[in-house]
């Protein structure tokens, strides 16, 4: 089986900037969610995670940018500030987003006047990935994969494919997601975006709080570390995108969905589930999402290992969440420390599963998983190892 | 030994219109496929691509893989009309969740899971006027993984605001007309079907001939998927496949089925289905009786 190797990564989300803000965030506790207001057409305050650009860092910086792709942007920058990228035949880029332009569209579209029309031509997400490529290479070759929230963890995964069984080389996958009247409106209209701060696994949770930002892992074969001489930070073991066809927005409360993408993501990792030293879930704080997953995670093994959700951290970054919670399990397993699930009082009743309340220290964590669930059944699973 | 063939497909197209120089969608009898409440609840782009799913003989253990280059845009700007103040000047205290989840792009591979009680994986390809090639490419390639079957498909639909943007940015009203939508399904089978694809490719460079990828090729399909630009790409001996159903970003799923036909009817031998986005983006498909 072909090893696959994260050798870079660069993130921005509501915690900072840089896998060392991101760390100290992590370790000290720190939410990024925060009173918000700055959305247009939103009246009034709302609880979100918003991402702080450095405009001095983006040298083309422009304002009239798709918000979802000056963040990608500030994430491509932080990456190659990080590690030596070199394409060559044989490298792609893959971007996960679900909101894609409409940050910008929504500003127009509320316009009386019809607004720019300039500005709906930053609609399609391909669009923001052209944009992207250019920060990047220009001629890569590239894809952006649009499966809800799911979307940045099936890039990492197709990275993975190319990698192991396509003959690419290197490939640069995560995704963004920006903020949005849109989609904050959205989990609005479907009663599940909590006023307070939200807390994933709590038996009183009452829904989600959005957040915004942008990740993206430089990935390589074996072949390539020897070209680039880049080290290795973590192997991209295995992974699984399991469709679990209930409801377009909601998962089947027994966990079979979110178990089937699990299994399937260890059996590709030629793991099994004893072997992880922790699970960052995908934890929404949706009565339904955490509901599920728990009772997924119970019926995986018999003994769980410490198992948290981040979300309370960075806020839902929907699209780009599976590519920065890959970040927040690689520093998991760097540091071999599951982390704290912040805001939790009360264990759910059923299935009476508890996430870590602390930073637990993990000895010898090997594997870690993560999990990415979205709208339309599209469940995903990564699991990353110790190199 | 890799042998990937069509082994089935499905569509819902537009014929060009005399009167109106325009695209006009052709559309079958959506009740023999789906419910009169589904139907009620879809938008037109999703009610031609989950017909065309099933109507291609998608199965429960078929992989989906997707492509839209602008996903669903009837749900999309109904949701955004709800977002407007309403007459008091004051945002709408009551807004339908339902065109917000019907709006994400990943929509219809949901809405055909749910149809055929499907758990396999699901990706949608949302990549320009190259959506349909690289949800091809990631097609091809889980067959390479060892998949016997898996099903491929495109869809685009039209609104009324896609000539608008195409106005405010200066297109020419000829090339307007030009717009039009579909939706093409194809299920993949390892050895089994009249017609091989025999590989697909993008590329994000301009591309002068398709020789040089190919020398045995008899037969060029083109067409092009931007919706608003009058560059043309010359292919005089081909056969331009975006005259027969109008431009949209994922046409040249129609561009294969077309070329799937030219083979099947006898026609040629071998076929290049090339899809030029604008002068720098190009998608090529190469087909080949086995």
């Amino acid at each position: 089986m072909k090893p696959v190797f994260v050798t870079g990564i660069g993130i921005t989300c509501a915690l900072g900037t840089g896998t060392s803000s991101i760390l100290e965030a992590l370790l000290s506790k720190r939410t990024g969610i925060s009173n918000l207001t700055r959305i247009n057409g939103l009246h009034g305050e709302f609880l979100g995670g918003a991402a702080e650009l450095d405009e001095n860092s983006l040298h083309n910086f422009d304002p009239t940018l798709s918000r979802t792709t000056s963040l990608a942007l500030e994430a491509v920058a932080d990456l190659k500030r990080s590690v030596a990228f070199m394409p060559t035949e044989g490298t792609a880029f893959l971007n996960g987003s679900s909101v894609g332009g409409m940050d910008t569209t929504e500003v127009e579209y509320l316009k009386v006047d019809g607004g720019d029309w300039q500005q709906y031509l930053q609609h399609p997400i391909g669009a923001g990935t052209d944009t992207i490529c250019m920060a990047l290479s220009p001629g890569l070759e590239r894809t952006s994969i649009s499966t809800a929230c799911s979307s940045s963890a099936n890039s990492i995964m197709q990275a993975g494919r190319m990698i192991r069984y396509g003959g690419y080389h290197q490939v640069v996958a995560g995704g963004t997601d920006a903020l949005s009247l849109f989609t904050i409106r959205g989990f609005d209209s479907l009663m599940i975006y909590d006023a307070e701060h939200c807390s994933p696994f709590d038996e009183d949770r009452a829904g989600l709080n959005l957040g915004e930002g942008a990740a993206y892992l430089l990935l390589e074969s074996e072949e390539n570390l020897k070209i680039s001489g880049n080290k290795p930070l973590a192997k991209l073991s295995g992974w699984a995108n399991a469709n679990d066809p209930y409801h377009q927005t909601a998962s089947r409360p027994d966990g079979s969905g979110a178990l089937a993408s699990m299994q399937q993501a260890i059996q590709c990792a030629q793991l099994s589930a004893e072997n992880l030293g922790y699970i960052n879930a995908h934890g929404t704080a949706t009565p339904n999402n955490d509901l599920s997953e728990a009772t997924a995670i119970k019926r995986l093994v018999e003994a769980p290992p410490p198992f948290s959700s981040t979300k309370a951290y960075t806020g839902h970054t929907l699209g780009a969440a599976g590519a920065i919670e890959a970040v927040i399990s690689i520093l998991a397993l760097q540091q071999c420390m599951a982390w704290c699930n912040l805001n939790h009082s009360t264990a759910m009743e059923d299935p009476g599963l508890v996430p870590v309340k602390e930073h637990t220290a993990v000895n010898d964590m090997q594997h870690v998983l993560s999990n990415s669930f979205g709208f339309g059944g599209s469940n995903s699973t990564l699991v990353f190892s110790k190199v | 030994m890799k042998d990937f063939r069509i082994s089935s497909s499905a569509g819902v197209h537009g014929l060009p219109d005399q009167n109106s120089a325009g695209f006009i969608l052709q559309e079958p009898d959506y009740r023999d496929r789906l419910s009169a409440g589904s139907l009620r609840r879809m938008g037109k782009g999703l009610r031609m691509g989950v017909w065309s799913a099933l109507e291609c003989g998608a199965t429960d253990t078929d992989p989906l893989f997707i492509g839209t280059g602008l996903g669903g845009l009837t749900d999309s700007e109904k949701f955004l009309l709800s977002l407007a103040p309403g007459a008091d000047g004051q945002p709408r205290s009551v807004v339908s969740p339902t065109p917000f989840i019907l709006s994400t792009h990943n929509a219809l591979g949901g809405q055909v899971a749910m149809a055929l009680d499907n758990h396999q994986s699901n990706v949608t390809h949302v990549q320009n006027g190259l959506s349909f090639e690289e949800a091809l490419k990631d097609a091809l390639l889980a067959m390479t993984e060892g998949k016997e079957h898996v099903v491929v498909g495109a869809v685009d639909e039209h609104i009324e605001l896609l000539d608008k943007v195409g106005q405010g940015t200066g297109a020419q009203p000829s090339t307007l007309n030009l717009l039009g939508e579909g939706a093409t399904f194809f299920r993949l089978a390892q050895g089994e079907g009249a017609v091989r694809i025999v590989q697909c490719k993008t590329f994000h460079r301009p591309i002068v001939d398709v020789e040089s990828y190919w020398e045995d090729v008899e037969l060029v399909l083109f067409g092009r998927s931007d919706l608003f630009s009058e560059t043309a790409i010359a292919f005089p001996e081909g056969l331009c496949y975006s005259d027969e159903c109008g431009r949209y970003m994922t046409n040249s799923a129609f561009g294969l089925y077309r070329g799937m036909q030219e083979i099947e009817e006898g026609r040629a031998s071998t076929v290049a289905v090339l899809n030029s986005y604008g002068p720098n983006c190009h998608g090529l498909i190469l087909l080949e009786k086995p």
